[in-house]
């Protein structure tokens, strides 16, 4: 049986640096899959999730074990990331990937892939986030909102605009490959 | 409308089920499957964190679990009405902080960071470093060991910059270093190591564990190396030819070290003077001077004939001086004396074979990059296209590394992916998608 996240926190705390690993291995893939719905690019994508489980880690003593991990890890994503952007954003705009590269392969799984990130990067980061949020982590509109800093109508609203986007960048990424 | 928007949502949220059969009877039936299956495709994708990102992690872990400073701040500070006590205790200690920095100043950064470099050599008698930090010079940065295992190792200081260098075995074989940033071609049929060291914090991680007395350490800033002096056989002449590089500008020492190896390798001062002639004729010599005898040296070191260390010479010195004009035609100059990386990894890059056309493409491309992301773009530039990337795809890579504002850490992780992924046999085309999401 796999020790649950309070257990190894516990451990953490006690000086066995070594459940911390588990802790990452556990939630790995998650935060990186937040870190690039974050921030588009793969190696800022590692730093961000490198530096949510250091800050994480850091930060273990001031961690409420009434509350949930899972919670308190994708809000320190979703915080630093907010500031890395927002230190990016001073020096460039980062809404456009660049227009001289087009992805172009044919229809493959990876081309699956790389479509749906297309599409879910056209979408504008404050609707993104909440979105991933929901559908990926099955999120509560009450647990984007406070992880968010924004009301639950609010979270609602990014959350149901963001649909609306994905569907629709998909559609018109499906029609342009289908011409093609 | 809004209404039938609304329930969609309601639905999609798990909430209202029963309206399903409502609007699945709707107009709207297509739209709700359109979004469900759109919405399945991201719930069901994944990402994969690289192989190595538990151990990166855990290896930049500090040892505690411990707050930072201005967290544990936070659980000091009282509430609203006592706030100016400890922001004045505050502002005192930093008056006390600033006034004892200000009276007390002790020097202590030099600005040097240490690299250490091995090889695994376990049957050699003596292996020595030699390369542009030593001005190719034999004699001075001798590697400790070897170990049980068969290293050799040593420990240098060097400030930052871009270097070149190799081992010189049994003081007659010299050998690159397979765990430097990249090789380079030498020009004369073999290749050397490169050296990027970067400025800022040091990250020094001791690679054996070794205490510090175990390394030979040796930084640029100590006195001795082997010294030089003009021969005594047609002093003169070399002579004259000292008065000539120092009235362009040229350090003397680094002359008088210059002319003794030239005359130390069987090299006549006519010849000498042949091979300097070019730097004798430019006002602005004394900047590309090291550089141009760095190269020479590294051809005396490598037995080369007179005629082709001035072609050498020659070559290293052009790249130079189109490099300088390049960085001032694209608004790229920077003060060479406080950060040459930049004009170095140009320079370096053209020698080496790089079109002009191409690096004036990328230095145009960049808009409020800094040098040092400008320097390592072109650098991971030159390491990929020595490892086969296609022209195109490279310049694509290199513009978009600037366009991100990547950083130099990021850039080398972006060389070292796109690397990998040559060698597994990817498909450029693949790996450009890949770095771009």
């Amino acid at each position: 049986m796999h020790p649950t996240d309070a257990v190894l926190i516990e451990k953490c705390m006690n000086g066995q640096k070594d459940a911390y690993a588990e802790i990452v291995e556990r939630y790995q893939h998650r935060i990186y899959f937040m870190s690039l719905t974050r921030m588009r690019d793969r190696f800022a994508a590692e730093d961000l999730a490198q530096e949510t489980f250091i800050q994480a880690y850091r930060k273990l003593a001031s961690y409420d074990p009434q509350r949930s991990f899972r919670n308190w890890l994708f809000t320190i994503c979703a915080n630093l990331g907010k500031n890395r952007l927002r230190s990016r954003s001073r020096r460039r705009e980062v809404h456009n990937p660049n227009p001289e590269i087009i992805p172009a392969l044919i229809q493959s799984p990876e081309h699956c892939r790389l479509d749906l990130m297309v599409a879910l990067h056209k979408i504008p980061e404050k609707l993104r986030v909440p979105l991933f949020l929901k559908h990926v982590e099955g999120f509560s509109y009450n647990e984007i909102s406070s992880m968010m800093k924004i009301g639950t109508s609010a979270a609602k609203m990014r959350v149901k605009r963001g649909r609306d986007l994905l569907v629709l960048h998909l559609s018109e990424n499906h029609n342009h490959s289908g011409r093609g | 409308m809004k209404n039938r928007d609304k329930i969609l949502h309601e639905l999609l949220d798990g909430v209202a089920p029963q309206l399903e059969a409502s609007v699945l009877r709707s107009p709207d039936a297509e739209r709700l499957s359109r979004y469900r299956d759109s919405l399945k495709r991201l719930e069901t994708h994944s990402e994969q964190a690289p192989d190595d990102f538990v151990a990166r992690i855990m290896d930049a872990l500090p040892s505690k679990p411990r707050l930072n400073w201005a967290d544990r701040m936070k659980s000091f500070w009282p509430e609203k009405r006592f706030w100016a006590i400890p922001a004045l205790a505050g502002a005192l200690a930093m008056l006390f902080i600033i006034g004892g920095i200000t009276l007390f100043h002790i020097p202590g950064n030099t600005g040097l960071i240490p690299v250490v470099l091995d090889l695994r050599a376990p049957s050699a008698r003596q292996v020595e470093l030699v390369g542009t930090f030593s001005d190719w010079t034999p004699g001075g940065f001798i590697l400790k060991g070897p170990d049980p295992a068969g290293y050799w190792a040593i420990l240098i200081k060097l400030p930052p910059g871009r270097y070149e260098y190799a081992f010189l075995v049994n003081g007659s074989r010299l050998v690159p270093d397979d765990d430097g940033e990249a090789l380079r071609p030498d020009g004369f049929g073999n290749e050397n190591s490169l050296l990027l060291v970067k400025g800022g914090p040091s990250q020094f991680v001791d690679p054996y564990g070794f205490a510090s007395h175990e390394y030979t350490t040796i930084s640029l800033n100590d006195p001795g190396g082997p010294a030089f002096s003009l021969p005594d056989q047609n002093r003169e002449l070399w002579q004259a030819i000292l008065r000539d590089g120092v009235a362009t500008g040229i350090e003397r020492d680094k002359m008088e070290n210059l002319l003794s190896q030239l005359a130390g390798a069987g090299i006549t001062p006519d010849e000498a003077r042949c091979v300097l002639s070019l730097l004798f004729q430019d006002d602005q010599a004394d900047d590309h001077a090291p550089y141009v005898f760095h190269k020479i040296q590294e051809s005396i070191l490598k037995k080369t004939r007179p005629e082709t260390l001035k072609a050498m010479a020659e070559s290293r010195y052009q790249a130079f001086k189109k490099a300088s004009a390049l960085l001032v035609q694209t608004g790229h100059e920077a003060p060479f004396e406080t950060d040459p990386f930049l004009l170095n990894t140009t320079a370096f890059a053209l020698e080496d074979g790089q079109s002009l056309a191409s690096l004036q493409e990328i230095l145009g491309s960049a808009k409020g990059n800094s040098s040092a992301q400008l320097a390592a773009v072109i650098e991971a530039g030159e390491t990929l296209r020595h490892a086969g990337l296609e022209p195109e795809i490279l310049a694509l890579i290199m513009k978009d590394c600037l366009r991100k504002g990547l950083n130099s850490q990021q850039i080398n992780r972006v060389t070292r992916h796109v690397k990998e992924k040559l060698q597994e046999g990817t498909d450029h085309k693949i790996i450009l998608n890949e770095i771009w999401i």
